[in-house]
């Protein structure tokens, strides 16, 4: 394996933005695609909003876009590299921090910074939200079955999974 | 047909995603924190639209909402 084995930049890239994913996987998503799409052309935006979707509705955590992500771009030695990279530091980290947390103290730290980050990764989440929608809501039929979700999933509390499901078989149709 | 599926998943993934983050938006539009709601803004705006590198825009958020946050904090309770 050489310097330019993409391996390497799977790696390189991944670890370090896990160590900047405030908010998780959906809040590094902008960045996931800058990467991918922009500066590697690893995929296209297709392939990126594709990826996007299965990691949504396949079970487990939605960090697996980075997975597919890795696998897209060296097979199974990618997918491994690239989802270590990204699941690695930050959960020593957390296990170091949140150790570090359990001892009891009166500092308010804790409690002040993460007051502080939740605006941060909100504003994130928004982000992904656009970069996902221009590449993948290209018609007016997909715009408002984004949109329609969007809608149902905040005044219901309906089982995400019928929506993803709802919106395949609309897909399937050939609606969107 | 897996691909026409896939379209569909993908509009119907985003809708969840807009609406996971009005929810969380909630509070802060509650509580009309002008400091949160900026932050918020201007990372969206770095990120979404500018397209501006994640670390070079965290860098100067993490800092800035850390120390305002605090500057913030310690004025409510003198």
């Amino acid at each position: 394996m050489n310097a330019e084995s993409p391996i390497w930049a799977l790696i390189a890239s991944f670890g370090l933005m896990s160590l900047f994913a405030v908010g998780g996987a959906a809040a590094a998503v902008p960045e996931m695609h800058r990467i991918a799409v922009e500066v590697n052309h690893w995929m296209t935006d297709k392939q990126f909003a594709d990826a996007y979707a299965i990691a949504q509705l396949s079970p487990g955590p939605n960090v697996l876009i980075v997975t597919l992500i890795g696998y897209a771009v060296a097979g199974i030695p990618g997918a491994l590299a690239a989802t270590l990279a990204m699941c690695l530091p930050t959960a020593l980290l957390a296990y170091y921090v949140s150790r570090l947390l359990d001892r009891p103290s009166q500092s308010r730290w804790p409690g002040l910074i993460q007051a502080a980050l939740v605006p941060l990764s909100i504003g994130l989440m928004a982000a992904s939200a656009v970069i996902l929608a221009q590449s993948t809501d290209r018609t007016i039929a997909a715009l408002l079955l984004t949109a329609t979700v969007a809608l149902i999933a905040l005044i219901s509390r309906i089982n995400p999974l019928w929506l993803l499901l709802a919106g395949g078989l609309l897909g399937f149709a050939g609606i969107v | 047909m897996l691909r026409r599926s896939l379209a569909g998943i993908s509009c119907a993934a985003i809708g969840l995603l807009i609406a996971v983050v009005f929810r969380m938006m909630t509070p802060l539009l509650k509580r009309t924190d002008p400091l949160a709601l900026i932050l918020m803004l201007g990372v969206f705006l770095a990120i979404g639209l500018l397209r501006l590198p994640l670390q070079a825009v965290l860098l100067v958020a993490i800092p800035v909402s850390i120390g305002a946050t605090y500057i913030l904090r310690r004025k409510v309770a003198a």
